[in-house]
């Protein structure tokens, strides 16, 4: 087993490698709401469909696919929010993998907002 | 309430990201007659009185939050559970389960993980029953082979296949 130290140099060094790794402050980010109430209504499948389908379009490294905690909106879960690097914020509700895939072709390579799937 | 072990162990790593761990490190193992889980974190690290809080709470009836739904889960799949933590250290929370309390998807647990871990930096490593999966060690591998994109989330998902096979 590695010690810390040698832990951490591993991560500097993926950390200017890595392809997952987004610290770019123009990415966009998706955010799935993960806590308890997420988790039970299926965020899980939801955050696996967005970074699938990111990676599949490309959009590694303009993408970030991250979690939050409880937003306040569990009656509408699984949740995921939008957010593009001017600060535009479109939260979609309700999702499932099916409809993640559909917002990462539509909205993040189409550009354009999917209004059905919208709070 | 969740309604599986793989479940659980997504929420309280979530907890572990949360608390600022740079290294998490998840353990499922079956036997005879119980599966257990261990989680461990190098993340902040529960103060004492806040610990007891929280063992104070899993002994108290359900009131709708995480910490009561294990209460609930423990009760009814007749598991128990003990967390060790020490502020600035780390956290591990060890639980045992009844051998017929659902076991869950663990490889979509992981592939979670995995993508939540890489992208803030931390180092995941799951073992199942002897099963090494770490995700550093399988980034490494990928960049030396040149592999990337849906390819690489391909492969994430043969590896875990084999890897979180119980």
């Amino acid at each position: 087993m590695k010690t810390l130290e040698e832990l951490k140099a591993i991560k500097d060094k993926m950390r200017d490698t890595i392809a997952l790794r987004h610290e770019d402050p123009n990415a966009t980010k998706v955010i799935v709401a993960m806590a308890t109430c997420g988790i039970a209504s299926g965020a899980r499948g939801v955050l696996n469909a967005f970074a699938e389908a990111v990676a599949e379009n490309g959009l590694i490294g303009e993408v970030m696919v991250s979690q939050s905690g409880c937003i306040g909106l569990c009656k509408y879960e699984p949740v995921a929010q939008v957010v593009t690097p001017d600060g535009n914020k479109v939260t979609y509700i309700n999702l499932t993998p099916e409809k993640a895939k559909e917002i990462v072709e539509k909205h993040l390579v189409g550009g354009n907002v999917v209004d059905e799937y919208k709070l | 309430m969740l309604s599986d072990i793989s479940q659980h162990a997504l929420d309280i790593a979530i907890n572990s990201l949360n608390s600022g761990a740079k290294n998490i490190c998840a353990s499922v193992s079956h036997s005879s007659d119980c599966t257990a889980l261990e989680i461990s974190d190098d993340g902040c690290g529960i103060d004492e009185p806040l610990l007891s809080e929280i063992e104070s709470s899993l002994d108290s009836p359900p009131s709708g939050n995480s910490r009561n739904g294990l209460k609930s889960l423990f009760a009814s799949s007749e598991g128990r559970m003990k967390i060790t933590s020490e502020k600035g250290v780390g956290t591990t929370i060890f639980a045992t389960f009844s051998k017929d309390f659902p076991t869950g998807d663990f490889k979509e647990t992981a592939k979670c993980l995995f993508t939540l871990c890489v992208a803030q930096g931390v180092r995941f490593v799951l073992l199942t029953n002897g099963k090494r999966f770490d995700s550093e060690e399988f980034i490494s591998n990928t960049e030396t082979n040149g592999i990337q994109g849906a390819k690489l989330y391909k492969l994430l998902d043969e590896c875990l296949t084999i890897s979180t096979k119980i």
